[in-house]
């Protein structure tokens, strides 16, 4: 599975890390920490299978909608 | 485009809840990109996507709006109904930070993602169940007996209502919810039904209250009465968050999934695009939501004076951010009134944003899906019989009143 963040919706609220702790997470500054990956807009990366169910739980509880499953 | 004159006529007909096809005049309002003062609701009227997006994250407006709706009550009406506005006032979509941050962070260990996935085999069951007692019939409403039984069912199963009273309480939430879902001078005739049906849910839930704590379970009630008991909320606030997940979970869903129907119906090549490729389920909730938002208009207060878009806001004022007309905005979705169950991509603000996004969007989409999807599998010829969406008249929210169909099916 592929997953895809936009960075600029993503206002750092945290709920992904709550449903998906093993891919998201916030740095010391409070920010997703997945910013310092990326300097484009958008960012996207592979999840593991094991980590799949939770990927599609932290896209639908983002309250900025920033989360994508791209396959 | 609306002149003046209809833009006036267009406004009134608005306040009272009977403009049934809103569309037009959000249009013509949205197209001025400033915020508009309606005079008949004595608030300000927001509708550009990036304006509504931008106004749910702006701490200068509030949620806590009791003023706002104690300001619609005439004299006598405001100390009547002093009880309603209270409990009300604790419910989430009333609150905001510190409170709110507390009191949605004890719903979400009990309403996430998570709970969402785990109810999806319950979902299953309830609807064949309710397919099953539909096909013994030839036509049925899909309001009465489809659309609501599902998340009836399910926000009954989460609070531990046992089964047997699931109407009592649909009776009870339709009379409540009416109040929170209007504005202006309507209040005042609403009122009275949505506080005797308050104090009858209230009564419901402390008796409910004092059992858990004698033979606690892993469930929302038990937790929330147990956070009461240490002192972390109020009675009235434990009691006030009870009923608010009541509400919350069973209308907005029931106009999630009727609406949902209702625009396959009058759009049937969708329809029959659906059915062709039911992978389209996911996206086609997406659009449902976006096309006709189960809650049209988010209400604020304003917190202090400030300008808005060239407009001056004034501490005190109401503020109505029109996710309906938001998701109708030209500027972000192509060819906006056009319904497309594949459009993608579909960043629509029916579930709001930040701080006060919907809890329960996961379980909402869930129950859609499954519901459409599995309608559709058993009643593929069924057809509409009303020639016309029976929108009932609540400002708020996009809530139909019945929708006939004949089901096409072997009776």
């Amino acid at each position: 599975m592929k997953i895809e963040i936009d960075l600029l919706s993503c206002k750092d609220f945290g709920e992904c890390v709550t449903s998906a702790p093993n891919l998201f997470r916030l740095d010391e500054n409070g920010k997703q920490s997945l910013r310092h990956e990326s300097r484009e807009t958008t960012f996207e990366f592979d999840v593991a299978e094991e980590f799949e169910t939770a990927a599609e739980e932290a896209t639908i509880v983002c309250p900025m909608q920033a989360l994508t499953i791209l396959s | 485009m609306a002149n003046e004159f209809d833009l006036d006529t267009a406004l009134k007909i608005y306040a009272k809840g009977e403009l049934f096809d809103p569309y037009p005049l959000y249009e013509t309002l949205r197209v001025k990109k400033e915020p508009y003062w309606s005079e008949n609701l004595g608030m300000w009227l927001v509708h550009g996507f990036t304006d509504v997006e931008e106004g749910l994250s702006d701490p200068r407006l509030q949620n806590d709006r009791i003023l706002g709706y104690e300001r619609s009550l005439t004299p006598e009406n405001r100390i009547k109904f002093k009880a309603l506005n209270e409990h009300l006032s604790h419910w989430l979509g009333f609150e905001d930070p510190p409170v709110h941050t507390n009191s949605r962070g004890y719903l979400k260990e009990y309403i996430s993602g998570k709970l969402a996935i785990r109810m999806k085999p319950v979902i299953q069951k309830q609807i064949q169940e309710i397919l099953t007692k539909a096909d013994s019939h030839s036509e049925i409403d899909l309001i009465t007996d489809f659309a609501y039984p599902l998340p009836l069912k399910i926000i009954c199963d989460l609070l531990g209502i046992e089964s047997g009273r699931e109407e009592e309480f649909k009776e009870l939430a339709d009379a409540i919810g009416v109040y929170p879902g209007n504005v202006g001078p309507i209040l005042n005739e609403v009122a009275p039904a949505a506080a005797e049906a308050l104090v009858k849910m209230e009564a419901f839930f402390d008796d409910m209250v004092v059992k858990r704590l004698a033979a606690p379970r892993d469930d929302l009630v038990t937790r929330l009465a147990q956070l009461s008991t240490e002192g972390l909320l109020s009675h009235q606030e434990m009691v006030s968050l009870l009923t608010f997940v009541f509400l919350a979970g069973f209308g907005t869903t029931l106009n999630l999934i009727a609406n949902g129907m209702m625009l396959l119906f009058t759009h049937p090549e969708e329809k029959e695009k659906l059915i062709a490729h039911p992978e389209l389920i996911g996206s086609g909730v997406e659009e449902f939501l976006r096309y006709e938002s189960p809650i049209q208009i988010v209400a604020r207060l304003v917190r202090e004076d400030f300008e808005w878009h060239g407009k001056q806001l004034k501490a005190g004022d109401y503020v109505g951010l029109v996710a309906g007309a938001a998701n109708r905005d030209e500027t972000i979705f192509p060819d906006a009134n056009r319904f497309d169950i594949a459009r993608e991509p579909n960043r629509h603000i029916a579930f709001g944003r930040a701080a006060h996004f919907c809890l329960g969007a996961p379980l909402a989409r869930v129950e859609a899906q499954i519901a459409i999807s599995e309608f559709f599998k058993k009643f593929p010829k069924a057809e509409m019989i009303s020639l016309v969406p029976d929108w009932l008249p609540i400002i708020s929210f996009r809530h139909l009143g019945t929708l006939k169909v004949k089901l096409n099916n072997e009776n």
